[in-house]
């Protein structure tokens, strides 16, 4: 009677491992997310773990600062994850590379016309997609209501006034600070300045960002217009050179009236319990901008190539990788802008706050697309600060970026 | 005997290996790398000298060169020579020494992010500590890290500031070295504490002041994290190091060649700066000790 039992316990323990666990086909996924967004993503994750046992996914969440490091290394030592967050400024220089695996034949097709048209071609080079795009996240405009109502920037209904144009928003600083002595605008110094603002009003002044031949360029003329737009904001005192910390608190405790800041601003701003006095917009465009743009990077999902393509695994990323884009409204609670028409639209999304003043932004989102961006990148942040420091001419600054554009895009 | 060298050599086999796999195989590689163009995903491509053709000819190379010596230059004297004192004081009958020992080895344990961001939060322009400290005594100056001039000795403070500590333990083990019986014939024969510090402790610590030095100008040469962290090379490029613009060649801008070059040129500015200062600290003869 015991020997019998035994066996069939045993019979039952080899059924339970073979059916329990050949049958989850298990699935790395790396991120590059930490506190609010850290916790949404590993909640989506677990989520999808419970409501199926087909597939698990195993997140790994490493620090952004050494994220991409980790992530070319494994590329490089043939050992990958089988899902990753990507930039999609960053899939250029992997695509070319051939790191990635093209996705297109994995997804399905009713995703693909789901996705907003210039989202959708930005993951795709030499028309095959390379990417599931999560998010958008461009630069908005916040502004201060308790500021602008101080400068008496209100109509006869005492409704806050918004700038429609780039010269209305330069003019309300300038009331700002002459009506109230504080700053119009505070921008932080890094990427903010030298590329996120930059790069808008450089688009918004009529800048291409390719050529005929569509390679990358930089137009030299109106680089120099861009410079001294930025210039004349801290010439006038309408702001200050401040870091990203300081450019935050400057607007949120009422010493600045506007800011420039990221969508991820938004759950930072609601942590912080300052929602109530502070509105959103798009980047006002100027009165002259034929097509109005937007700096907007993404966060998106990719498969490295690995030295095996295990297809099984593949399709279990891409599997995930969909579920995880139809559910973009969790993740836009971090105050990124779905990408996707039917979260985009869904009342999930609209009902967060504020989230309908800005949804515009991510359909006119860009990123440069240039092999080798990072350096361009790095250069722009350099040259921007060397101007509104004073230590380059506009026009200098304009030379040594169009000089540096050639050497790295040749 | 003979057996004893074979055992000797057997327990230096797992090191040996070990050093060889992880020091110099990487080393030899590195310098073949060199002569190469690579993006880490294709093929390398041998050009021969044109990576070092190119680093001569690279302003941003020597810039960045420029900032890291500048760096050395703000740190490793008041290193060296704070760490001295500090550690001449601890050395010396005072009260609560063994804590004074403790507190001033203290920062040097904690990581450098923690450090950055400690120092980050101080010199905060508008509710920093640094520019409130600043303003009470009415000077109103806030763009430590902000302002072009004042951003590298900012950082330099802040690695003083971590750093001594570990100076002044190398210092304080030298000087308890000293034997008590050289200060007490000193002191029989008239000589009062400042001279038995600088005519006795000075000369006595030749190779802790060699050692010290060494140690500080390479660790200094080194600068990364404290940039990377404060500032990322900023404002307007003032405070990029040339290992953080060979960080950004190699893996940001996928230049290995070319990272490469500019590290093993760096590592030949290491190398002579020590050698240097070994023969100039201990003199060129073999020393008596």
């Amino acid at each position: 009677m015991k020997k019998l039992s035994r066996f069939f316990l045993v019979c039952f323990i080899v059924i339970l491992t073979t059916v329990g666990f050949s049958k989850a086909t298990e699935i790395t996924f790396w991120t590059l997310f930490s506190g609010g967004e850290g916790h949404i993503i590993t909640g989506l994750v677990n989520q999808f773990n419970k409501e199926q046992n087909e597939i698990f996914v195993n997140q790994q969440p490493l620090d952004w600062g050494e994220y991409y490091n980790k992530l070319l290394a494994s590329m490089v030592g043939g050992n990958p994850p089988d899902l990753a967050i990507m930039h999609r400024s960053s899939l250029v220089d992997y695509v070319e590379r051939g790191a990635l695996l093209p996705i297109d034949k994995y997804v399905s097709n009713s995703l693909k016309v789901d996705y907003f048209d210039n989202i959708l071609q930005a993951a795709t080079f030499n028309s095959q997609l390379y990417a599931l795009p999560l998010d958008a996240h461009p630069l908005v405009l916040y502004y201060n209501k308790s500021v602008l109502r101080e400068a008496g920037l209100v109509d006869s209904n005492g409704q806050i006034l918004l700038p429609k144009t780039f010269e209305e928003f330069y003019n309300f600083c300038k009331q700002i600070k002459q009506k109230t002595g504080k700053y119009g605008v505070a921008i932080e110094d890094l990427n903010g300045l030298g590329e996120r603002l930059w790069l808008t009003l450089y688009r918004n002044f009529g800048g291409k960002l390719e050529d005929e031949n569509g390679n990358f360029m930089i137009d030299k003329n109106i680089a120099e217009k861009t410079y001294a737009e930025i210039l004349k904001f801290y010439k006038e005192d309408l702001t200050t050179y401040v870091d990203y910390e300081t450019a935050r608190a400057l607007f949120i405790t009422g010493q600045a009236g506007f800011t420039f800041d990221g969508v991820w601003a938004m759950a930072a701003f609601e942590d912080m319990g300052v929602l109530e006095e502070i509105g959103v917009m798009p980047v006002p465009p100027f009165s002259f901008t034929d097509t109005p743009y937007v700096w907007g990077d993404s966060h998106t999902l990719i498969i490295p190539k690995a030295p095996k393509i295990n297809e099984e695994k593949v399709k279990a990323a891409v599997t995930f990788a969909e579920w995880l884009v139809n559910r973009s409204y969790e993740w836009a609670k971090a105050g990124h802008l779905p990408v996707v028409k039917s979260v985009a639209e869904s009342t999930e999304f609209l009902s967060l706050p504020l989230r309908e003043n800005f949804i515009v932004s991510s359909e006119r989102a860009f990123v440069p697309e240039v092999r080798g961006w990072k350096e361009i990148q790095d250069k722009l942040l350099e040259l921007c600060q060397g101007v509104v420091l004073g230590a380059l001419t506009p026009e200098k600054a304009a030379d040594d970026l169009v000089n540096t554009v050639k050497q790295v895009a040749k | 005997m003979k057996k004893r060298t074979l055992s000797g050599y057997l327990f230096y086999i797992p090191f040996g290996f070990l050093y060889i796999l992880f020091l110099i195989y990487p080393l030899i590689q590195g310098f073949r790398m060199s002569f190469y163009e690579w993006d880490l995903f294709s093929e390398p491509t041998f050009i021969g000298l044109a990576n070092f053709t190119k680093m001569f000819n690279d302003p941003t190379f020597w810039e960045t060169l420029w900032h890291t010596l500048y760096f050395v230059i703000l740190t490793v004297p008041i290193l060296v020579i704070l760490g001295f004192l500090i550690a001449l004081l601890l050395n010396s009958k005072i009260y609560f020494q063994k804590l004074f020992r403790v507190l001033f080895f203290f920062p040097y344990i904690l990581s450098i992010t923690i450090v950055c961001s400690i120092w980050v939060f101080m010199y905060q322009p508008n509710f920093g500590i640094i520019s409130k400290i600043f303003q009470a005594v009415g000077i109103n100056y806030r763009g430590w890290l902000t302002n072009p001039t004042t951003a590298m000795p900012a950082i330099a403070l802040t690695t003083i500031w971590w750093t001594l500590g570990f100076n002044v333990i190398l210092y304080l083990a030298g000087l308890q070295e000293i034997s008590p019986s050289i200060y007490e014939a000193a002191t029989i024969d008239g000589a009062n504490s400042f001279q038995k510090t600088f005519f006795i402790a000075v000369p006595l610590l030749k190779r802790t002041h060699s050692l010290v030095l060494v140690l500080q100008t390479i660790a200094s040469l080194q600068i990364f994290g404290q940039v990377y962290i404060m500032t990322g090379g900023g404002p307007n490029g003032k405070t990029r190091v040339l290992i953080q613009y060979i960080y950004d060649q190699g893996f940001r801008y996928f230049r290995m060649g070319y990272a490469q070059a500019m590290a093993l040129f760096f590592f030949v500015i290491m190398f002579i700066v020590s050698i240097v200062q070994f023969r100039l600290t201990l003199g060129t003869g073999g020393e008596k000790s």
